[in-house]
């Protein structure tokens, strides 16, 4: 018995020595799961950070921030001069890829320090792959952002000045949306809200797949004088209308008074928009443009 | 009952291992999330061009050109050409305007120039390089009393005389993709002119200036 017993008793401490070895192995097995699990976080993460640094780099894709919805992508060449690039947000923003029809003067290797200036146009191109099939809608602005020339004058005083040359810029340098809601359907083509530069993708049926891919181009246009703005082939009209609104004076016009409801005359209004495309010059070194494309929810 | 606590105690201890990690992977994940969002953003940027734009000589110097009082009006060639150009740093379209009195009786007649032979059938030299020309400007020339105050103040309309008032021709509107644009001047006059053409000539003024735009 004694020895039965101590047989049991020596049995009961091998079973509890076994129950603590299947613990430490459970533990062990728990904890090297756990390290894999996040082990695997960090390199799905690292592994997906690398390649989009390559979509940075190439700039053939942009991912969207789930499989469903849109995803953007820009054709074309990579802006590389560095008098140019040093403008760009680095830690927010992915390279818009243009080709020479943007006519932006920013591709190559920039030896000139040409630019944009009243009297010149071009296209900017980029492209919607739908994630869904279905009706897609998308918020777009795009922000025209000045870089602004160095002077002594204030903080105070280069605030206002910015702010100024930042609404002369959305009034003469217009941009108008152009692409086609659908493969068979008629160009939507709409001037670009010229306080926020606002406007709206809106595609009925959208469709997955490279091939129905949705083109939009941005067309822009400096006009060189007051009237060349008024005359525009498609939009003259609905600018028309935007010049001779005293509420967007501002936009248009640098120092004019205006203030009964009657338009100003003709010559002062140009004189006028004439002035603001010389202040444009005169403190703005560059402008950055910056499309933001939201799912319309 | 020790292995029953300990077994607890180790259940807790995974237990949190696990809501640790669960914690960290959704930090992780938020963390691409919020920089997934940011990627419906695209950007470039272009320079801003200054409309520069200027009169200078036929060789780039100074345009100081137009030294009237130097004319001999005894010789027998009546005219005397006056080389500018204009430079533009970007393709600009512009109007020239040239406003002049009228004391002396000169005509001014301004013509599109160029260094080709091709161009034109009248040529004028400057220095070594010869200007070929033939083509007038087309433009319109002004005189009016509108501008009286602008040009004599508080002085009577009555007590300046008409030739002192300017006259103002404006070109048509020109568009220069190139860089340089020449032109060509040209003063002439006619023989004596009932004698009042002398070299001890009156007063004048005239001035060039080129305006950017259309209006």
């Amino acid at each position: 018995m004694q020895e039965n017993n101590n047989a049991v008793v020596s049995g009961t401490g091998k079973a509890s020595d076994n129950i603590r070895k299947e613990l430490k192995r459970r533990i062990i097995l728990l904890c090297i799961t756990t390290a894999a699990v996040l082990a695997v976080v960090p390199i799905a993460t690292i592994a997906w950070f690398a390649s989009n640094d390559k979509v940075m780099a190439e700039d053939i894709k942009v991912r969207a921030s789930d499989d469903k919805g849109f995803e953007l992508s820009t054709p074309g060449e990579e802006m590389t001069r560095e008098d140019l690039t040093k403008y760009l947000d680095d830690s927010s923003s992915v390279k818009w890829n243009l080709s020479e029809q943007s006519n932006l003067m920013n591709l190559g290797s920039g030896e000139q320090s040409v630019g944009v200036s009243p009297g010149t146009s071009g296209s900017l191109t980029f492209f919607i792959e739908p994630k869904t099939d279905g009706p897609l809608t998308i918020d777009c602005t795009l922000d025209i952002i000045p870089k602004m020339k160095e002077t002594s004058d204030s903080a105070e005083l280069a605030a206002q000045k910015k702010e100024e040359v930042t609404k002369l810029l959305r009034g003469h340098l217009l941009f108008a949306c152009r692409y086609k809601p659908g493969a068979d359907a008629e160009e939507n083509r709409t001037l670009l809200n010229i306080r926020n530069g606002g406007f709206k993708i809106v595609v009925p049926d959208a469709k997955t797949g490279e091939e129905n891919k949705i083109s939009v181009n941005l067309d822009w246009f400096w006009p060189y004088t007051l009237k060349d703005a008024r005359n525009h082939s498609v939009f003259g009209t609905d600018i028309q209308n935007l010049l001779d609104d005293k509420n967007n004076a501002q936009y248009f016009y640098y120092g004019l008074t205006w203030e009964e409801s009657t338009i100003p005359e003709y010559s002062i209004l140009n004189n006028s928009y004439n002035e603001a495309d010389q202040i444009i010059g005169d403190r703005v070194r560059a402008v950055v443009l910056e499309l933001n494309a939201n799912q319309a929810s | 009952m020790e292995s029953k606590q300990k077994r607890r105690g180790l259940m807790w201890k995974s237990l949190l291992f696990y809501l640790t990690a669960a914690v960290l992977s959704v930090a992780a994940v938020s963390g691409t999330l919020a920089w997934l969002s940011y990627i419906r953003q695209l950007q470039t940027a272009t320079l801003i061009d200054v409309p520069e734009i200027y009169i200078e000589g036929p060789d780039g110097g100074s345009s100081e050109l137009l030294e009237l009082g130097d004319i001999d009006v005894t010789k027998d060639v009546k005219h005397k050409e006056y080389v500018f150009r204009i430079v533009a740093a970007s393709k600009s379209g512009y109007k020239l305007q040239f406003a002049y009195t009228t004391n002396v009786p000169f005509t001014y007649t301004i013509y599109k120039a160029s260094e080709n032979n091709s161009d034109g059938a009248l040529s004028v030299t400057v220095g070594n390089k010869s200007f070929y020309y033939s083509e007038k400007l087309k433009g319109n020339t002004y005189r009016n009393d509108n501008t009286h105050d602008l040009t004599y103040g508080s002085i009577k309309k009555e007590r300046v005389h008409r030739d002192a008032k300017p006259k103002y021709w404006q070109s048509e509107y020109i568009w220069q993709e190139e860089t340089l644009a020449y032109y060509v001047l040209s003063v002439s006059w006619d023989e004596w002119n009932n004698g009042s053409l002398k070299n001890n000539k009156e007063t004048d003024m005239v001035y060039l200036t080129v305006k950017t735009g259309t209006g």
